[in-house]
C-alpha cells in the first residue's frame, strides 16, 4: 500500500479541481454566452467554473497556510487493484464470452484471492453463482444479458 | 374524506401482486443492506436502481422507497447485537442497545427498536399523507426565483451538516453541478462539454456514477479492513420483552415520533440529527440520566423511533418541492425522472397513482418490516456470518448487472470502475460523495430556474429578493455560510495561537 501525506493528497485533489474549473471556464468561451437577461449555454458553466476555481484555490491556500499536517493516508491495497483489473476484464470480455463464463471467472478469481477455499470449491461456487445470477436477473427480472457466446 | 378516498385507491394499486412483490423485495433488500455494515441505504438503492428502469414508475418507486425505510429498520440490528451501526442514523442506538445485549437483554432491545420503528414510521406516513397535498397546492404558486433560492438553500444546508470540511463539501457541490452541465443545454439543445462524442449528448450516465461512487468505493474501502466480528445471536424466546420495558418505552416512542417527523422536513440532516436529539431529550427527561450509555431501554426506543419517523416526512420535500432533502431521496428522484415523472408540486395532480400508491405501499412495507425484523431477526443475523470474501463479489456482480442492464453497453462497466476508484480516493481524503450526487441530481433544475428567473426579470437579480419566500431562503443560506466562515476563522485563529511560542 502506498503512503501519501494527507496534506499532499489534499493539495493534488485541490489542484485537479482547480484545473477542472479552469477548463470549464475556457471551454465555455466557445459556447454562446447570451446576455445577462437571456443567459446562453455558456453562462452557467462559466459561473460554476469560476466558483470551483475560487473554492479549490481557497482550499489550496488554506493547506499552504496550515502548519504540520503530517498524517499519512494509506491507499491502494493490492485487493483494490485486483478488483479494478477484474472489472476492466469483465468489461472487455462481457460481450465476447457472455455473462455466465465472465461472471463465473470473476467470482472464482474473487474467491481465490479473498478466501482460503480450495480451487475446486471456488470453481463450483463460481459456476453455481453465475448460473443463479443469470436465472435471477435475466429470467426473473428481465434484464437483457448475453448468456454464453460460444454455444 | 377526500384523502381517505385517495388512500383507498392507493391501496388498490399497492396491493396488486406485482407491487406487493416489489415492496417486499425492497423491504428485504433494505433490511439486508441495513444489517450489513458498509453498504447502507445509499449503496443499496444505487445498486438496484438500474433494475427499476423497465418497471412501471409506481412499482419502481415502491421498491426503492422500501430499500430506504427498510435500511432504517435493519440498521438497529447490528447496532444492538454488534455495536456496529449499519448506517449513520443507528449510531445513537449503539450506545445503550449494545450494552443491553451484553447484559443478555438483546431481545427486548430488538423488540422495542422494531416496535418503535413501526410506530414512528407509520405516524410519519400519516404526516406525509396529510401535509403533502396542501403544501403542494401552496407550492404551485412559487416562481423560478423562489425555486432557485430554495435549491441553493438545500445545497448550503448540505455543506453545513456534512462531516467533511466546508470547502471540500462546497467543491463537491460545484463539481456535481458542473458534471450536470455536460450534454445538451436544456434551453437551446447546444452540446456542452461533449467533445463531439454522441454518447455524452444526454450527459454523464447517472447509474455508473452513483453505483461507482457509493457502492464500489464502499467495497474498495472495506477491502482494507476485512475484520471478523463476534455475534450475539438471540433465540425467539429471548425476544419477549417484559411489561416494564414496554411501559418505559411508551414516552420515548411518542417523543421520538414527534422529533423525527419534525426533522424529516429539514433538508440534509433529518436522520442522524433526529436520533441524537431524541437521545439527548430522553437522557434529560430521565430520572436516571447516569444510567444512559449503560443499557437503558429509553436510549434505544427514542432514537430508533425518531430515525424511522423521519422517513415519511423526508419524502415531503422530494414529492412536493422536487428537492431531495437527503442523498437517499436524491436517488429516488433520479428514478422518478428516468420514468418521466417530475417530482414537484404537480406530482400529486399529474401522477396520483405514483403518489398514493407509494403512500399505501409504505403502510404495507412498514408492516412487512415488522414481521421481517422480529421473528426473523435470528435468520437475518446470519448474514453477518457470511465472510466479506463471499459478500464482496456478490455485491459487485449485482452492481455490474445493474450498470450493464441500462444500456447493454460494456463501457458502462469501465465507467463503474472509474467512478469507483475516484470515489475511493476522494473518500480516503475525507471528501463526501453525497453532496456531489445531490448537486448532480439538482443541477439541471437549478440551472433552469436560475436562467428562467433572469429571463423573466430581464436580467434583474432583484427577482431573487422580490418575494418573502425567496428572501427567507436566501437569507438563511447566507447566514449558514457566514456561520461556517466565522467558525472556520475562529478555529484557524485558535490553531495559530496554539502554534505560536
Amino acid at each position: 500500500m502506498a503512503a501519501v501525506r494527507e496534506k499532499t493528497g489534499d493539495m493534488v485533489i485541490s489542484g485537479i479541481l482547480f484545473s477542472i474549473g479552469l477548463a470549464a471556464i475556457l471551454l465555455s468561451r466557445f459556447m454562446p454566452p447570451g446576455e445577462f437577461s437571456v443567459p446562453g449555454p455558456g453562462f452557467f458553466p462559466t459561473l460554476l467554473g469560476t466558483f470551483l476555481c475560487i473554492v479549490s484555490g481557497a482550499q489550496a491556500g488554506r493547506l499552504m497556510a496550515k502548519k504540520g499536517g503530517h498524517s499519512v493516508v494509506r491507499i491502494g491495497h493490492p485487493r483494490i487493484w485486483a478488483t479494478l483489473a477484474a472489472l476492466l476484464g469483465i468489461a472487455v470480455f462481457f460481450e465476447t464470452l457472455g455473462f455466465i463464463p465472465v461472471i463465473a471467472l470473476f467470482v472464482f478469481f474473487g474467491l481465490k484471492t479473498l478466501s482460503p477455499l480450495r480451487w475446486i470449491t471456488c470453481l463450483l461456487i463460481a459456476g453455481a453463482a453465475a448460473a443463479g445470477a443469470f436465472l435471477f436477473f435475466n429470467t426473473l427480472l428481465g434484464v437483457q444479458l448475453p448468456p454464453v457466446r460460444w454455444l | 374524506m377526500e384523502v381517505l378516498q385517495y388512500l383507498i385507491t392507493g391501496f388498490s394499486i399497492a396491493l396488486t401482486p406485482m407491487n406487493l412483490f416489489y415492496c417486499f423485495l425492497g423491504c428485504l433488500w433494505g433490511t439486508m443492506v441495513g444489517i450489513l455494515p458498509g453498504i447502507g441505504p445509499l449503496g443499496g438503492i444505487a445498486i438496484l436502481l438500474p433494475l427499476t428502469f423497465k418497471m412501471d414508475p409506481t412499482a419502481s418507486i415502491i421498491m426503492l422507497s422500501g430499500i430506504f425505510y427498510g435500511a432504517m429498520y435493519g440498521g438497529s440490528t447490528t447496532s444492538i447485537l454488534l455495536n456496529i451501526p449499519g448506517e449513520a442514523a443507528s449510531i445513537a442506538t449503539c450506545l445503550d442497545g449494545y450494552q443491553m445485549a451484553r447484559q443478555g437483554r438483546a431481545g427486548p432491545a430488538l423488540v422495542v427498536a422494531a416496535l418503535g420503528s413501526f410506530i414512528g414510521g407509520t405516524i410519519s406516513i400519516i404526516a406525509l399523507m396529510l401535509f403533502a397535498p396542501p403544501l403542494a397546492k401552496a407550492m404551485l404558486k412559487i416562481g423560478p426565483g423562489e425555486e432557485f433560492s430554495l435549491m441553493v438553500l438545500a445545497l448550503i444546508i448540505m455543506s453545513f451538516v456534512s462531516s467533511a470540511s466546508v470547502l471540500k463539501t462546497l467543491a463537491m457541490i460545484l463539481l456535481g453541478l458542473l458534471i450536470a452541465t455536460v450534454g445538451m443545454d436544456p434551453f437551446t439543445a447546444y452540446p456542452r462539454f461533449t467533445f463531439g462524442c454522441l454518447g455524452l449528448a444526454n450527459g454523464i450516465d447517472f447509474v455508473p456514477l452513483a453505483i461507482g461512487l457509493f457502492g464500489v468505493s464502499e467495497i474498495l474501502m472495506n477491502f482494507e479492513e476485512m475484520a471478523k466480528v463476534g455475534i450475539i445471536k438471540p433465540t425467539f424466546r429471548d425476544l419477549l420483552p417484559q411489561w416494564k420495558d414496554l411501559r418505559d418505552s411508551l414516552g420515548p416512542v411518542s417523543r421520538g415520533s414527534v422529533i423525527g417527523i419534525f426533522f424529516g422536513f429539514v433538508p440534509g440532516i433529518s436522520h442522524v440529527v433526529s436520533t441524537f436529539i431524541s437521545y439527548a431529550v430522553e437522557k434529560k427527561l430521565s430520572r436516571h440520566p447516569e444510567e444512559f450509555g449503560k443499557g437503558r431501554i429509553e436510549g434505544v426506543a427514542g432514537p430508533e423511533t425518531a430515525n424511522n419517523a423521519t422517513t415519511g416526512t423526508a419524502m415531503v420535500p422530494l414529492l412536493v418541492l422536487g428537492i431531495p432533502a437527503i442523498p437517499a431521496t436524491a436517488l429516488l428522484m433520479s428514478a422518478l425522472l428516468i420514468h418521466n415523472v417530475n417530482p414537484g408540486p404537480q406530482l400529486i395532480q399529474d401522477h396520483p397513482a405514483v403518489f398514493w400508491g407509494l403512500i399505501a405501499s409504505m403502510y404495507i412495507g412498514n408492516f412487512m418490516l415488522l414481521i421481517l425484523n422480529l421473528p426473523l431477526v435470528s435468520i437475518f443475523i446470519n448474514l453477518l456470518r457470511i465472510p466479506y470474501a463471499y459478500l464482496a463479489p456478490s455485491i459487485l456482480v449485482i452492481s455490474i448487472v445493474g450498470v450493464y442492464g441500462v444500456n447493454s453497453n460494456p463501457v458502462d462497466i469501465i465507467l463503474l470502475a472509474f467512478f469507483g476508484i475516484i470515489g475511493y480516493v476522494l473518500r480516503k481524503f475525507r471528501f463526501e460523495m453525497a453532496p456531489l450526487v445531490l448537486a448532480l441530481v439538482l443541477g439541471d433544475k437549478i440551472e433552469m430556474s436560475f436562467r428562467r428567473a433572469l429571463t423573466t426579470s430581464e436580467g434583474s437579480l432583484w427577482i431573487f429578493f422580490k418575494s418573502s419566500f425567496s428572501k427567507v431562503f436566501l437569507i438563511a443560506a447566507v447566514l449558514i455560510l457566514a456561520l461556517q466562515l466565522i467558525a472556520w476563522l475562529a478555529g484557524f485563529r485558535t490553531q495559530e495561537k496554539e502554534k505560536s511560542p
